[in-house]
Parts: C-alpha cells; sequence; structure tokens
C-alpha cells in the first residue's frame, strides 16, 4: 500500500504525525489532493480544513481546521506548517460564538495607537471564524 | 581568638544568605519545568521548517534575496541575547564576552558592527562601554513575546535587504539539558538553506535536479512553488526569521532558569559548607572559654585550702 509519512505542526504543537494514504490541503490555487509519488512542490494554504485518511478504505479520519499555513511535498514526505491548528471534533461552537462578539467589540473600541493589540486580535478573531466555517463543513469531512 | 559574639553573627548572616539563596533556587527550578515545556512545544514547528529548507537545498536552492549573500559583508548585526537579572552563574558574561570578541574580529578586519541587545544585563553592558545598541529590549527576559521576536526580525531584514547590514548573528544560550547550557552563535541571515543539510550530504547548486546519490537514488525534478517561487518564499523565509528569534528567546529564557538554579544551588551548598566550619570554630571556642573558666575557679579554690 502506499504510504506518505505526514506531519502537521502548530507553532506551538504537533496536530499529527505518522502515516496516511492521502491527504487534503487548501492550497492558494485550490484544494490540493496529495498521495505518495506526488510531483515536488511547496505552496502556501488558504484558511480552511485539512482532511486526511491513514487508509483507503476504512481506516481512521483526521480533519482539522488550520490557519496561515504551508505544505511541502518530496516524495513521499509531506510537511504541513501552520500558525494555528485544531481538530474539527474539537471546536467549540458555543464558545466561538459567545467570543466573537467580544472580540469584534474590542477590536471597535480600540484607539488608533494601539496597533499590536489591533493585529493580535484580529487574528485571534480571524482563528474563530476559520473555526466556525471548519465546523459548520464537519459533515463533508467524515 | 575571636569572641562567641561574633561568630554567632557571622553564621546568622550566614545562614540567612542561605535561605535566600535556596528560594532563588527553588524559584529558578519552578520556572524551569514551564520554560522547558514552552521550548519543547516550539520544537517539532522548528524541526519542520528546517526540514522544509534542507530539502529546499536539495532541489536545487533558491534565489530569494534573503538567502542570497551579498557581494561583500561590511556590516554584520549582532543580536545577543542575555538577561533581565543577575545571579545565573556565567549565563550573561560568555554571551557578553564572545559577542565583545566577535566586535573586536570584526574591527580588526575594518567591517562595521551593530548591536541589538535583549535582556538589561546586556544592555548595561553596551551602554557602560559606550557602544549604541540599535534596538533594546528590557523585562522580556523570562517571558519572551511574539511581538519582540517579530521586531527583532522586521528590523534585520528591512536592513538586510535595503543592503545596510550584510550579515545577521546572533548570540544566545542554549538549553542543552537541566544542567548545562552552551553558548550557540547562530548566522541567520542570509538564510543558508545548505546549512540544514545532514553532514555530508551532496548536491549541486542551480541545476534544479540533484545528482543521485547511494542514498537518494532517484531524486525527482525540481520544486513546483504554488503561487509562485517569489510568493511563496517572501513569506515564508520572513516566517522562518521570525520564528527562529522566537525560539532562540525561549530557549535562551529556559537556559537562564536553569543556569541560576545551578548557581543558587552551589551558592547554597557553600553556605552550607561555611556554616558547618563556624558551627565548628563556634564550638571549639565556647569550649576553650568553658576550659579556661573551670581552670579559674579549680585555681582559685586550690587557693583557699592552701
Amino acid at each position: 500500500m502506499s504510504v506518505i509519512r505526514c506531519d502537521v505542526v502548530a507553532k506551538n504543537k504537533v496536530l499529527f504525525s505518522g502515516e496516511l494514504y492521502n491527504v487534503m490541503v487548501p492550497g492558494t490555487e485550490g484544494e490540493l489532493g496529495i498521495m505518495e509519488n506526488h510531483e515536488p512542490f511547496v505552496s502556501a494554504l488558504k484558511d480552511g480544513v485539512i482532511w486526511a485518511r491513514t487508509q483507503q478504505e476504512g481506516g481512521e479520519v483526521l480533519s482539522a481546521a488550520i490557519m496561515g499555513g504551508y505544505v511541502q511535498v518530496l516524495k513521499d514526505r509531506v510537511i504541513v506548517i501552520c500558525d494555528k491548528t485544531r481538530q474539527i471534533q474539537r471546536i467549540n461552537v458555543d464558545r466561538l460564538n459567545k467570543d466573537i462578539p467580544v472580540l469584534e467589540e474590542k477590536i471597535a473600541n480600540l484607539s488608533e495607537t494601539s496597533i499590536v493589540s489591533r493585529s493580535l486580535l484580529t487574528r485571534k478573531l480571524r482563528w474563530c471564524k476559520v473555526q466556525l466555517a471548519a465546523k459548520e463543513k464537519e459533515d463533508l469531512y467524515k | 581568638m575571636p569572641n562567641l559574639h561574633d561568630i554567632e553573627r557571622r553564621i546568622k548572616s550566614v545562614e540567612s544568605t542561605k535561605q535566600i539563596t535556596h528560594t532563588m533556587q527553588m524559584v529558578a527550578a519552578a520556572k524551569i519545568r514551564h520554560s522547558t515545556e514552552r521550548v519543547e512545544a516550539a520544537t517539532p514547528y522548528g524541526e519542520a521548517v528546517k526540514e522544509m529548507l534542507a530539502n529546499i537545498a536539495r532541489m536545487g536552492g533558491t534565489t530569494a534575496p534573503l538567502a542570497t549573500p551579498h557581494d561583500e559583508v561590511k556590516k554584520t548585526l549582532i543580536v545577543v541575547i542575555a538577561s533581565d537579572r543577575g545571579l545565573a552563574g556565567g549565563f550573561n558574561s560568555s554571551v557578553l564576552r564572545r559577542a565583545e570578541q566577535i566586535m573586536k574580529e570584526r574591527k580588526a578586519e575594518g567591517k562595521e558592527i551593530a548591536v541589538a541587545a535583549c535582556g538589561k544585563k546586556a544592555i548595561g553592558y553596551f551602554k557602560y562601554r559606550g557602544i549604541d545598541t540599535v534596538l533594546a529590549f528590557r523585562d522580556l527576559s523570562a517571558d519572551p513575546r511574539v511581538e519582540e521576536a517579530d521586531a527583532l526580525a522586521d528590523y534585520a531584514m528591512e536592513h538586510y535587504l535595503s543592503g545596510e547590514i550584510d550579515e545577521v548573528v546572533v548570540l544566545y544560550n542554549h538549553a542543552k539539558n537541566a544542567g548545562e547550557q552552551v553558548l550557540i552563535q547562530q548566522p541567520l541571515l542570509p538564510v543558508n538553506p545548505k546549512a540544514f543539510l545532514p553532514k555530508g550530504e551532496v548536491f549541486v547548486k542551480g541545476g534544479g535536479i540533484t545528482e543521485p546519490t547511494p542514498d537518494n537514488p532517484d531524486l525527482p525534478g525540481a520544486i513546483d512553488y504554488e503561487p509562485s517561487e517569489e510568493d511563496v518564499l517572501d513569506h515564508f523565509l520572513p516566517e522562518y526569521i521570525a520564528g527562529h528569534f522566537y525560539y532562540m528567546l525561549i530557549d535562551s529564557a529556559a537556559a537562564e532558569q536553569a543556569a541560576r538554579r545551578n548557581a543558587m544551588k552551589n551558592a547554597t551548598d557553600n553556605a552550607n559548607d561555611m556554616i558547618e566550619t563556624l558551627n565548628r570554630v563556634y564550638n571549639r571556642v565556647r569550649q576553650g572559654a568553658i576550659t579556661t573558666e573551670i581552670n579559674e575557679i579549680v585555681g582559685g579554690a586550690a587557693a583557699l585550702e592552701d
């Protein structure tokens, strides 16, 4: 059976490390499905969902929301790095729905000079929205 | 012969010093765990990025501006990562000594130097010697933030790309383990993907297709970049630089706590030794005083008998 050795790492954690049958990533030029012997390439990724299977039929399915990443493929080696990632099952919609208005309000109330906190908060908000969008599409990735 | 009271005071003073060093040791030990966990969490990301850069080198390298060395190295930026507080053994002095040494070498070669200092100890050191720092960060050595790393990365890249700086070197203490810190001199710019290849691996630059070796008999063709090589690498390399700065800062923070614990442990041990010696002296002096007193009493009684 063909396998790829895949690592999915965020800045502060490892989401997955091991062998996969295939992996789908949201490339900037469109969704990319990667299997063994893919041509070597490096691509930037859009915010979205990464989806992988350990086996062609059956086996485990991995799906996670990711933000701000890159993917590199070389023969059977696939590396995905990103700023943030979280498995879809573990996304808590209630909490996100609570957090988003709070963050929006904070951003609206910021003074013009606080550039750092603005970029920090907008990133947080963006991450919340990415997670929410991923959760909505959860059924597609099963 | 010192008098009893003096020795008693001495013992008390050493004991209170010991209490302080022992407390600092415990505090540092508690902080080590937190800071090493933070380094461990960031390590896989760093390793993945290094592997990606190594793969890029394997596939013929890149011509991105951040990875292209300047024709002539005229000005070097030295980023010195030290700490805000002392009492950490040789932690600060080893970094600062090496920085001074590099500056001397470069000056002897007629090259210019710019210094960026992280940590109050580094800032104070350069200020005292009349060396201007282009960037200075304080109050962050125990808990470095991403913004600090971003500011350093932005400054370094902006001035590298504009040609004002031709080389960036970072000096910091790497926390090898809880007991050992290693001084590392890390060249950061220009990015050299070849440096991430395992030692002894052969590759050919420029052609796009790597020469097969016994280990890699059938290498595929050149890397495709999406959307384009410039777009990807112009974002990926800065991300690597900023990420690596952050990694070095947290690594140095972990090393600082470990160094402080060791230094304070040694100080506590020394205080214990000293207290032991002083106690012995104290007892000897006390015994001497008692003997003298008894002698006096016995002598007095004998004199009365006669």
